[in-house]
């Protein structure tokens, strides 16, 4: 019933036309390789200084939802994730693109981002408070087990060798130590550079991985046979409605499903990585699939995964805030600040002293995610339309691009830096045939690991007893296990495979 | 180069970077507030990338002469000037962005790098140099007033302009 009041009180001509602007500008930011949604949310936010509370708000809503789904347009056309919840839409998304199937790979992107954010909705409208209860629950042991559990995933994002998948990881982790150790304050591989003292930014470290090798490839490529052969010489297959039927959708929600559970328990897990939830779910896609092998080739599911997955995401993190008065991550922390500015306090009484304020802001949730379907569902065309800008144009073009997205991260010109000399790393990675995925989970979730085990054996005083004590850290240490053991077993019997096949 | 030496040399050049990363963890100081202290994690993550890496080079090198794959290059052997030249353009776009501001810097930089990317055939074609010319010109010049008067983010102005 409190919901119902909430759509009327949004269901005025100004704060619609906010909720619009808001998709769209969120959009078009997270759509650009190197400007994410937190990113779309610090540009936004001035513009919500002279507004009342429910339009203030519901703005930013709007542009957090259009800012995590936008990134599914360059991840899929270019192979270059326009923000880091979009990682793992590049492995199956960019390669239909290749095969010719951009609009029906934007088609799923699209209206499972849609499923994923309204389930994430009803989540947050219906259960919010009891699941933040339970939340409040998860302690240092907990999260220890649950992100020692995710790194497991790194075995599903290791195409082909599973030695170059660890190492690859194993980088991660390490460029993760560059900076200010969170416990001891003490500068770690830093090199006296003191801008280094807060380590690496994501997101130049993510688009010199990923777009500045990309242009470093494609030179290479011209090279070797004098023209640049790109996306854009390849005609894409023209869909009716999304690309796929009626049974094609039923069959892609057994996808959909779990990959919604993993994004809005990751959600609401704050300080554990909204960013990794595409990868997590991706690999859980993979691993239960009856054809892991297809994964990475172009398939249907690996888009609907990632991006069910991380936009359910965006539900679960604002079961936090509102409830708990918790960001979860930097873009929640922009909403937090937003709040703030229009005199909310997010937290546990908020519910109880600005009941209807509360409502008007999930309503508002609510229709920015059937807005933002709406646009990417007819802008379709255009979006496919970019394509025709030939590679030789639009590489550079997203090279600038990157490197305004960087620069504006931090305001920090070592940013732009480390992106070039990522650049480098992914190229020769890529050469060598080691896959990025794993650097990137190890690099998000390493800092959180160690974080988490070093203060728990504080808490402990050394012992490791507590961590199979608590019920949930138990669960999560013996699926790590169960994980670990499956990943060992398959390489055996990979191994013992092919030197069968080599002895006949 | 056969995906094995490559193999091979990518295993030892992790296996130093390993060691390095060992060694360098000694300058972090002893931190007394926890039992594993701030060089337990870089020294494990070494010593875990130093075994897999010793792995991956072993394996390599054991690799029968039947079971390497050779990649077959097209392109003749030499530098590839293409690739030369685009790490050339992103070093000194970062280098020269912070002296003559992004609007300055972007408008070389992608004219020249899609010189680079462009088939020698289209350079030749006035009208593709023409167009190419004018969309060097106009993004930066757009992307400037985009950041500067509707998003209020100041784009490096450079220091060279700074001065005058």
């Amino acid at each position: 019933m409190e919901l119902l009041h909430g759509f009327q009180t949004i269901f005025a001509f100004d704060t619609l036309f906010l909720i619009f602007a808001g998709v769209v500008g969120g959009l078009i930011i997270g759509a650009l390789p190197g400007l994410s949604a937190f990113t779309a949310l610090a540009i936004m936010l001035p513009f919500t200084f002279g507004m009342e509370a429910v339009n203030g708000i519901s703005f930013l809503m709007a542009v957090y939802v259009g800012g995590c789904s936008g990134g599914l347009i360059s991840a899929i056309l270019l192979g270059i994730p326009g923000t880091p919840s979009s990682i793992a839409t590049c492995f199956d998304g960019y390669p239909m693109a290749k095969k010719g199937e951009a609009k029906k790979a934007l088609g799923a992107a699209i209206l499972f981002s849609f499923i994923g954010g309204l389930i994430g909705a009803v989540v947050l409208s219906f259960a919010g408070p009891h699941i933040a209860k339970v939340a409040l629950k998860f302690n240092s042991y907990d999260y220890f087990a649950i992100i020692l559990f995710s790194l497991t995933t790194v075995s599903a994002l290791s195409e082909g060798s599973i030695v170059k998948g660890l190492l690859s990881c194993l980088l991660g982790i390490t460029f993760g130590f560059v900076g200010t150790d969170s416990l001891s304050s003490y500068y770690r591989y830093t090199f006296g550079i003191n801008k280094l003292a807060n380590g690496f930014n994501l997101v130049p470290v993510l688009i010199g991985l990923f777009a500045v090798s990309q242009i470093m490839l494609t030179a290479r490529e011209k090279a070797s046979s004098s023209k640049v052969v790109g996306i854009s010489d390849i005609k894409q297959k023209e869909v009716k409605g999304f690309g796929f039927s009626f049974k094609e959708f039923l069959s892609y929600l057994k996808t959909a499903i779990p990959s919604s559970i993993i994004g809005l328990l990751i959600g609401i897990l704050p300080g554990l990585g909204g960013n990794v939830s595409n990868l997590l779910a991706y690999s859980y896609a993979k691993k239960t699939s009856k054809h892991p092998e297809d994964f990475g080739t172009g398939v249907v599911e690996g888009v609907v995964a990632s991006e069910t997955a991380n936009n359910a995401t965006v539900g679960g993190a604002l079961i936090i805030l509102l409830t708990l008065g918790i960001p979860g991550d930097n873009a929640t922390s922009m909403i937090m600040a937003g709040f703030q500015l229009h005199d909310v306090t997010p937290g546990p009484l908020l519910f109880k002293t600005s009941g209807v304020l509360v409502y008007a802001i999930l309503a508002a949730f609510i229709v920015a995610n059937v807005v933002f379907f709406l646009v990417e569902y007819y802008g379709l065309s255009l979006f496919v339309k970019m394509l025709s800008i030939p590679s030789t144009l639009l590489l550079p073009i997203v090279i600038v691009c990157c490197f305004v997205g960087s620069y504006c991260a931090n305001n920090n010109s070592l940013d732009i830096l480390i992106m070039v000399l990522f650049g480098f790393l992914g190229y020769l990675l890529k050469r060598n045939k080691f896959p990025l995925a794993p650097l990137v989970v190890g690099f998000i979730l390493a800092p959180s690991l160690e974080t988490y085990l070093r203060r728990s054996l504080m808490r402990t005083e050394g012992s490791f007893l507590p961590f199979v004590q608590s019920p949930i850290a138990a669960v999560f240490l013996i699926l790590t296990v169960v994980a670990v053991g499956y990943t060992v077993y398959g390489e055996i019997k990979k191994v013992q495979e092919t030197s069968k096949g080599n002895v006949k | 180069m056969s995906e094995k030496k490559k193999n091979v040399y990518t295993g030892i050049g992790l296996l130093l970077f390993a060691i390095f990363i060992y060694a360098v963890s000694f300058w972090i100081p002893e931190s007394k507030s926890d039992i594993l202290g701030s060089r337990f994690f870089p020294r494990c993550t070494a010593v875990l990338m130093g075994i897999l890496s010793g792995i991956l080079t072993m394996s390599s090198i054991g690799l029968k002469k039947r079971e390497e794959t050779e990649e077959r290059l097209a392109h003749q052997a030499g530098l590839n000037y293409s690739l030369l030249l685009t790490c050339l353009a992103l070093i000194l776009y970062y280098l020269i962005i912070l002296q003559l501001g992004f609007v300055i810097t972007s408008i070389v930089y992608l004219f020249c790098q899609c010189l680079i990317l462009l088939p020698k055939e289209d350079r030749r074609n006035r009208k593709k140099m023409m167009i190419t010319l004018a969309i060097s010109v106009l993004v930066p010049v757009a992307i400037n007033f985009i950041f500067w008067k509707i998003f209020m983010i100041a784009l490096p102005a450079g220091n060279l302009f700074m001065r005058i």
